[in-house]
């Protein structure tokens, strides 16, 4: 079934249509432009942060000025100028970082309002909202503006905070934790992320406790020509569970912004952490793919203890540019790791994204489930290491990598790296690639649904089996964000 | 494929023997068809390497328009040498190629083989390789389909053993429609080898309807061995059924425990299931000669390795 001109005129009126994309008029405090070992040592001090912390900062900064930009990937982008960008913006009534919510500034509530991100707790306990209750970190540009539910998460022994406040409060912890999974030279983009992390989530959850709400953070980029380099760091100890929700958007712009993250799971023994992203950062302009969001970002949970189990489910459906391998280290015995993703491209969007299984102590297990979903004049690739070293006996890995490629100017690219080193472990993989089947949509076509919504249909059901994995309330936002950012592309 | 990717795990430096000698008579075998020309006989090529040399052999097959032939690639040698070899195979439009090679150099060379291929309309091309020598080898394989309906098979196994190492890396670029490439590669590693499988398909926008298949499986049979894949789909054009899949790992214990249950005892039910994994690749020959001389030789090595 060819697709007729009429169509397509429609749809390039629909593309673009990026709902997240206006911008907040807020006064802001910024530092000045560029990036220096000033700009480190003005963060920390904005951050009020101990001497440790600025030490830390300076080491990764003076580390980040020699390694070289990591090349491999799939990408392709003009050289970044770090000069020409600000590296600390807060909104001037934040002060000195969340309080209550009655202090939070309205302006600020009334973005995260109209992006449809509950903090008004008390709404959401009284049943005015119907919605179970979460308790979100909101994250605007540099800082954390709010952090909701503190009290209640107090009361089970849960710290939930932002992690400027875990710095000061919780020092040990935090000197413990923070660069033990993705220390400061693991990559450019990390080492940059801790010379300049601004903000982000602290989680800790004490032995035994299952956390009583979903966490969640979300963060927002406004200011023009601002980096977001935040950092998130969950502990789950012994015998505890968390599930952690993480969202993502920014205004239209026609310049590239720079979003650097580097998040970092900890599971001891028995300990369970579920990881979920919904990234839809601005996916910049669909014709001539100008601006939008550079996403780097480096993810790595460490299962420490026995009988550890991380899982890491991601949709990502924004950014300009996705560079992003959420991994586990599967270092104690019985631990395993999950990896389900969703990555759709549209437009003239670049996602090279995909995930590291390193599988160390005995019979660790791990199970990669990945759809790429090409659409427009995009590529997407899938990038992925299971390394399975000589002590792992009886490791496992179960990989499956399935393409979906709608039009004929775009790509889609599988590239799986599998090591084995032991003999009793059992790797396999699989992927396909292939195109919307015709026969689906004349399907549905023929029973009423237009074109547009068939297309949704069914790569909503193509990706299913990692949608599942989702949250409920995630899972039908990721739903709706499916059949938005697939407006462009027909079958 | 850039450079140092191709060569993530081989590192052909460490490995080639000190002071080799250029060999001064360089060995260049052309096999030229002509059109419509159909061989029944096999042609039987032998490289040899000789001790402390550095040979660049070069094979070049040109069959034109509606040729057949069936090819029969042999290396042996003895000592330590670098063997060097280019390979240029060229099908006009219809030709159809059947290309053995057995890879059996002294367990001391090193082998390395560039192939590169160009296939016209309609033509057929089956490999088989079976790489058992050297003590590191390199079989790189770089094929441009530029023409319709054309087909290409690339088969092989690979056994290694002691601290053997063993690569192979294929690129096939699907550069018109309706074309087809299936690789099948299964690899046996024992005591301390290392085994890589690097496959890419690479289909052009313009390939529509190309159909791409490919698999590699690998048995590890020591605690000690080591095996790197990396399958990859590179795919420009969207009306295409391209698969790959790749396993690792040991015998499963449910068809080793319904032989012994039969009476088997455990060394030659490994035996016969270790066979079976070899023999459906090469099944894969059409030449019954050739195919049971493979399958003698893959016996062979088979009882070595399992000492029964």
């Amino acid at each position: 079934m060819s697709i007729s001109e009429k169509t397509i005129a429609t749809v390039a009126d629909m593309a673009g249509r990026y709902e997240a994309g206006f911008v907040t008029d807020i006064e802001t405090d910024k530092a000045p432009k560029g990036l220096s070992e000033d700009i480190v040592r003005f963060i920390s001090a904005k951050k009020d942060e101990p001497e440790w912390m600025l030490e830390w900062r300076l080491k990764a900064y003076r580390r980040w000025l020699e390694m070289p930009e990591p090349e491999w990937a799939k990408v392709e982008f003009p050289p970044i100028d770090y000069q020409d960008a600000y590296y600390y913006a807060a909104p001037k009534s934040a002060g000195e970082g969340p309080k209550s919510l009655d202090e939070v500034d309205p302006k600020l509530l009334e973005t995260y309002e109209k992006l449809g991100i509950p903090l008004r707790e008390q709404e959401i306990l009284a049943g005015v909202q119907d919605r179970s209750p979460v308790a979100v970190d909101v994250v605007f540009d540099s800082v954390s503006v709010a952090t909701t539910f503190k009290e209640k998460l107090k009361e089970a022994g849960v710290i939930f905070c932002s992690i400027s406040e875990a710095i000061k409060e919780h020092p040990e912890l935090v000197k413990k934790y923070m660069g033990s999974v993705v220390p400061p030279g693991d990559n450019k983009h990390a080492c940059l992320n801790s010379a300049v992390f601004t903000d982000g989530s602290f989680v800790y959850i004490p032995p035994g406790v299952r956390c009583p709400m979903e966490l969640s953070t979300y963060f927002r980029i406004n200011e023009l020509n601002t980096g977001q380099f935040e950092r998130t760091l969950i502990i789950a100890d012994k015998g505890s569970y968390v599930s952690y929700l993480e969202g993502c958007t920014a205004p239209m712009r026609d310049e590239n912004q720079l979003h650097a993250a580097v998040v970092e799971l900890i599971a001891h023994d028995d300990a369970e952490i579920k990881y979920s992203t919904v990234q839809n950062w601005y996916p910049g302009d669909f014709e001539t793919g100008k601006g939008g969001v550079y996403n780097f970002v480096t993810k790595r949970a460490l299962c420490e203890g026995r009988n550890s189990k991380v899982s890491w489910t991601q949709v990502e459906t924004g950014s300009a540019i996705t560079w992003k391998y959420p991994s586990c280290i599967l270092k104690g015995d019985n631990s395993q790791g999950e990896f389900y993703s969703v990555a759709i491209t549209n437009g003239r969007q670049q996602a090279d994204t995909g995930t590291k299984m390193i599988h160390i102590g005995k019979n660790t297990k791990s199970r990669i489930v990945s759809k790429g979903i090409s659409a427009g004049h995009s590529n997407s690739t899938y990038r992925g290491l299971v390394k399975i070293l000589p002590k792992a006996e009886g490791a496992r890995n179960f990989t499956q990598c399935d393409s979906l490629l709608i039009g004929d100017q775009c790509g889609a690219h599988t590239v799986p790296y599998i090591e084995s080193r032991n003999k009793s472990a059992n790797l396999e993989h699989e992927a396909t690639t292939s195109k919307i089947s015709e026969d689906q949509l004349f399907y549905c076509m023929q029973r009423g649904i237009s074109e547009e919504e068939a297309l949704a249909l069914i790569v909503n059901g193509f990706a299913r089996e990692v949608m599942q994995h989702l949250p409920m309330e995630f899972a039908v936002e990721a739903q709706k964000l499916v059949g938005i950012s697939l407006e462009g592309s027909v079958g | 494929m850039p450079k140092d990717e191709a060569w993530k795990y081989t590192n052909l430096g460490r490995t080639l023997p000190a002071n080799l000698v250029l060999a001064d008579q360089p060995q260049e075998v052309v096999i030229h068809k002509n059109r419509g020309e159909v061989c029944e006989q096999p042609e039987d090529i032998l490289f040899t390497g000789i001790d402390g040399q550095h040979s660049q052999p070069r094979l070049k097959i040109v069959l034109e328009q509606g040729a057949q032939a069936t090819i029969i690639e042999r290396h042996e040698g003895e000592g330590a040498y670098w063997k060097n070899m280019v390979t240029e195979i060229e099908l006009g439009r219809g030709a159809h190629l059947h290309h053995i090679r057995i890879q059996n150099d002294a367990p001391e060379a090193v082998h390395t083989n560039m192939v590169s291929f160009k296939v016209a309309r309609d033509a057929l091309y089956n490999g088989f390789s079976l790489n058992s020598g050297a003590k590191l080898s390199r079989h790189e394989i770089h094929a441009v389909i530029d023409g319709q309906n054309a087909e290409i098979s690339f088969n092989g196994v690979n056994l290694l053993a002691g601290e053997q190492h063993g690569d192979t890396t294929i690129l096939i670029e699907h550069q018109a429609p309706h074309s087809r490439s299936n690789q099948f590669y299964r690899s046996l590693l024992d005591d301390k080898a290392r085994g890589v499988f690097q496959g890419k398909v690479h289909v052009h926008q313009k390939a529509q309807k190309t159909d791409a298949y490919q698999l590699s499986n690998a048995l590890l049979l020591s605690p000690e061995a080591e095996m790197d894949t990396k399958p990859e789909l590179e795919i420009y054009a969207d009306d295409v059924k391209c698969s790959h899949g790749a396993t690792t790992g040991q015998l499963d214990e449910q068809p080793l425990f319904y032989l012994r249950q039969r009476g088997l005892n455990e060394a030659q039910a490994r035996f016969l299931l270790i066979q079976s994994f070899v023999d459906e690749v090469v099944d894969k020959i059409v030449d019954e000669k050739i195919r049971d001389q493979i399958l003698k030789e893959t016996e062979k090595w088979l009882h070595v390795a399992l000492k029964i």
